[in-house]
């Protein structure tokens, strides 16, 4: 069997919000899946591939939905793919997950979609969690009334998976027999006239398709401009009025779908939730807050104390690595280039693969243990003073690890404006680029002193720079609260899901994922920069670099120099004479106010790119710049001495300028990127970018001004 | 009598006063004849803690206002 001839299929989950349809997702695909949504690209949907016995499986992740009229973006997604048989993701089939201890309310969005006749299977999960509570689904007569396949699973613990693949094998053999042909919604004559006049315009057969087409041709890229002002003035003549007959067919589907529910589960006793009495705490205006900072503070807290030991011996791992280069190769530019360019590089990468770990790991058990909808409950009203939303609040917990992801869930913030000001103010929270800048100035300028018994003096700056952070996105909402103007309904109707105990297993596989795309995404810009640096830093205008050396050796004759000093003078000079010196120098007047020499000015343009880049930019330039290797760049840059004055060049002020720099400054251009395509225009990005870098100027300024 | 669930906190939804509530709400499985209940209101953070067939939910007052109970 040559399995690259495979027939390829694309098979959509869809499901409600809290279905469970993300564990399906990964229980599913395990290993492969690709989630691409670190540095430089950006989907809709989340996809990977997936092997059956007889078919290649492109499964696409849909975004949970409760019907096809939703109040988000985000959401809306679903149907504008299930809609259009053109679009490149229309899936070849649907898999349908259900929470089968909600049976009664998920049933809704399944019903809308076996009206567009595409094949589908409904996979009942949590079935682990209807036996342990004593309850039971008649799946036969379920199966009979929707006239669908039917199948038990367990994302938890894995149990169906292999029954829910073996349904799948046979939808993509024989798509036709598994679709429904159960209708749980009739359209009144009104409706099916609406119907009929567009389909004039869109030339589908399925009503259905034409009735959803009515409700959102203005969202549909698919619907032509022509066609949109078509169907617009049809409508307006036969008076339709979309959210009239949303309401009244949602109405229908229950009518028709809740005794079918009633008949086949066994009924429902009342819900005494544990959650709510969890609730009593964690959703308490004051011991609620109370507890959501502890739990901030513990994570970074975390993020300093348990990452010191992983990181010391990756950096050890780099320094005997580079040192083992250095007995075996003969002097070279060949192994300059290896071991100053590539090896500390690279090491300034990986370096951080402890942080960005434990960082990610908190996040995702925040997520998936459903406690983010509590921050949202509890932070709502706050967030709303500052033209937000209490859902602006989690994506800024987003953003600390990463702005991009946090940006794009603002797409689940129906209030434009609100979306508006979170996407602009979210890259000011401190995300896990910014910890490698941080940790090294920190540790160069902190001491690790234990302070009130339990805090450790560098953890408790870090805390305060996120603090800064989050201070600079507060106001500078306040101040896109007052600029941007509109009257759309703001609103907040949110289910709190029940809490559960997240997965380790997905949990570990989203901090994969994050680490992988680190080391990969990021980590090959950094190499890139890394190798570009190394050549600007070694090399210069000839002229200038055989100048150097001639100045070098008359300083060494008439210093009387020893021969270590004098070889450390001439790379020094050589730096200062090289392409890479000539960059810093030339921007250095508009930073001495900031308290930059030239080295660190060749620092901030590369991290202009991306922030991270900074730390391998250091190690760089001062491997070049001495004529000893040490791969303990805080080591080196402790060490660094500012030739004009002679003294240290991290001094205190010079170093918390810098951080305050690196809280402030828009330095992502994937960042931007992904602006640019959540509000299709360059305008927004191109703000944002200019209002941060003043900020971080000036703040900068400041800071090094009062403490110098 | 008719009342919103601010004004009395438990008991049976009648209707929603607003239609752009109600779609959503019953999109998530609470409709007319759900039981509902208030469980948590607190001014200080003003947002609703709100049972409704047996999930909870939280919404503003806005919101919460348009669920009227018998």
């Amino acid at each position: 069997m040559i399995s690259n001839n495979k027939p390829q299929l694309k098979i959509a989950l869809c499901g409600n919000p809290n279905s469970g349809k993300s564990s399906i997702f990964n229980r599913l695909t395990g290993q492969n899946q690709k989630v691409a949504n670190y540095p430089g690209v950006t989907v809709d949907v989340k996809f990977a591939k997936l092997k059956l016995p007889n078919y290649a499986i492109q499964l696409l992740d849909l975004p949970g939905t409760y019907s096809f009229y939703p109040s988000t973006k985000d959401e809306l997604v679903v149907s504008k793919v299930l809609a259009n048989p053109d679009d490149q993701n229309y899936p070849n089939g649907i898999i349908y997950i259900c929470d089968s201890t909600q049976l009664d309310k998920q049933l809704l969005l399944l019903t809308q979609i076996i009206e567009l006749s595409i094949p589908c299977v409904l996979a009942l999960n949590m079935t682990d969690l209807m036996e342990s509570r004593k309850k039971s689904i008649d799946i036969e007569t379920l199966s009979k009334k929707l006239d669908l396949r039917v199948v038990k699973i367990s994302s938890k613990t894995g149990y169906g998976v292999s029954d829910l693949l073996e349904e799948m094998d046979k939808m993509c053999a024989s798509p036709a027999t598994f679709v429904s042909t159960a209708r749980f919604f009739k359209p009144k004559k009104q409706l099916q006239e609406t119907a009929s006049l567009v389909k004039e315009s869109t030339g589908f057969d399925n009503d259905y398709q034409n009735i959803l087409v009515a409700h959102h041709y203005q969202a549909y890229s698919f619907i032509d401009a022509a066609d949109r002002i078509n169907i617009g003035q049809q409508l307006a003549n036969t008076g339709f009025i979309s959210l009239d007959h949303q309401v009244k067919e949602t109405m229908a589907r229950y009518d028709e779908f809740s005794p079918i529910v009633q008949r086949v589960m066994t009924s429902e006793v009342d819900n005494e939730n544990t959650s709510a009495k969890i609730d009593q705490y964690l959703a308490h205006p004051i011991i609620g807050v109370g507890v959501f900072f502890l739990i901030m503070l513990f994570m970074f807290q975390a993020i300093f104390a348990w990452a010191g030991l992983p990181m010391d011996a990756i950096e050890g791992l780099f320094g005997t690595l580079a040192g083992s280069v250095e007995s075996v190769l003969p002097d070279s530019w060949f192994r300059s280039l290896l071991t100053e360019g590539l090896i500390a590089g690279l090491g300034g990468v990986l370096i951080f693969i402890p942080q960005i770990a434990i960082l990610f790991f908190f996040v995702s058990i925040l997520e998936q243990s459903g406690y983010m909808a509590r921050v949202v409950f509890l932070f709502d009203r706050f967030m709303q003073r500052f033209g937000m939303n209490g859902k602006s609040l989690v994506a800024m917990v987003s953003s600390t690890a990463c702005a991009i992801p946090a940006v794009m869930s603002t797409r689940t913030i129906p209030n434009w404006k609100e979306r508006m000001i979170t996407i602009m103010v979210a890259p000011l929270i401190s995300c896990s680029a910014r910890i490698p800048v941080y940790i090294i100035l920190i540790a160069l300028v902190v001491p690790a002193s234990t302070v009130l018994g339990i805090f450790n003096l560098q953890g408790l700056v870090f805390f305060g720079l996120y603090g800064l952070g989050i201070l600079g996105a507060l106001l500078s909402a306040l101040v896109f609260k007052f600029i941007l103007k509109s009257d759309e309904r703001s609103f907040l109707m949110l289910e709190l899901p029940d809490y559960k105990l997240p997965s380790l297993r997905n949990v570990l596989l989203v901090v994969k994922d994050k680490v992988f795309a680190f080391v990969w995404e990021a980590g090959r810009i950094i190499m890139i920069i890394s190798v570009v640096l190394w050549f600007l830093s070694s090399y210069g205008p000839s002229g200038k670099m055989a100048q150097a050396e001639s100045v070098t050796s008359e300083l060494s004759v008439q210093g009387n120099l020893t021969e270590d000093a004098t070889a450390d003078l001439l790379a020094s000079k050589k730096l200062e004479a090289s392409y890479a010196g000539h960059l810093g120098k030339f921007i250095e007047p508009a930073i001495a106010p900031l308290g930059f020499d030239w080295k660190i000015g060749i620092a901030l343009i590369t991290s202009f790119a991306a922030r991270e880049v900074f730390v391998g930019t250091m190690a760089t330039i001062y491997n070049v710049g001495s004529t000893e290797n040490d791969f303990e760049i805080r080591k080196q840059m402790a060490a660094e001495v500012n030739p004009k004055t002679g003294q240290k060049t991290f001094t205190f002020a010079v170093a918390m300028s810098l951080l305050i720099f690196y809280v402030f400054a828009m330095q992502c251009m994937s960042t931007l990127a992904v602006v640019r395509k959540e509000t299709n225009s360059w305008k927004w990005p191109m703000i944002q970018f200019v209002f941060m870098t003043l900020m971080a100027y000036f703040g900068s300024m400041l800071t090094y001004q009062i403490l110098s | 009598m008719h009342h919103s669930i601010l004004e009395k906190k438990e008991g049976i939804l009648s209707h929603f006063k607003d239609d752009f509530i109600a779609q959503r709400m019953m999109s998530m499985g609470v409709l007319p004849g759900a039981k509902v209940k208030l469980l948590r209101s607190n001014p200080r953070i003003g947002s609703y803690y709100i049972l409704a067939s047996n999930r909870h939910f939280a919404m503003r007052e806005e919101e919460a206002k348009s669920l009227i109970i018998v």
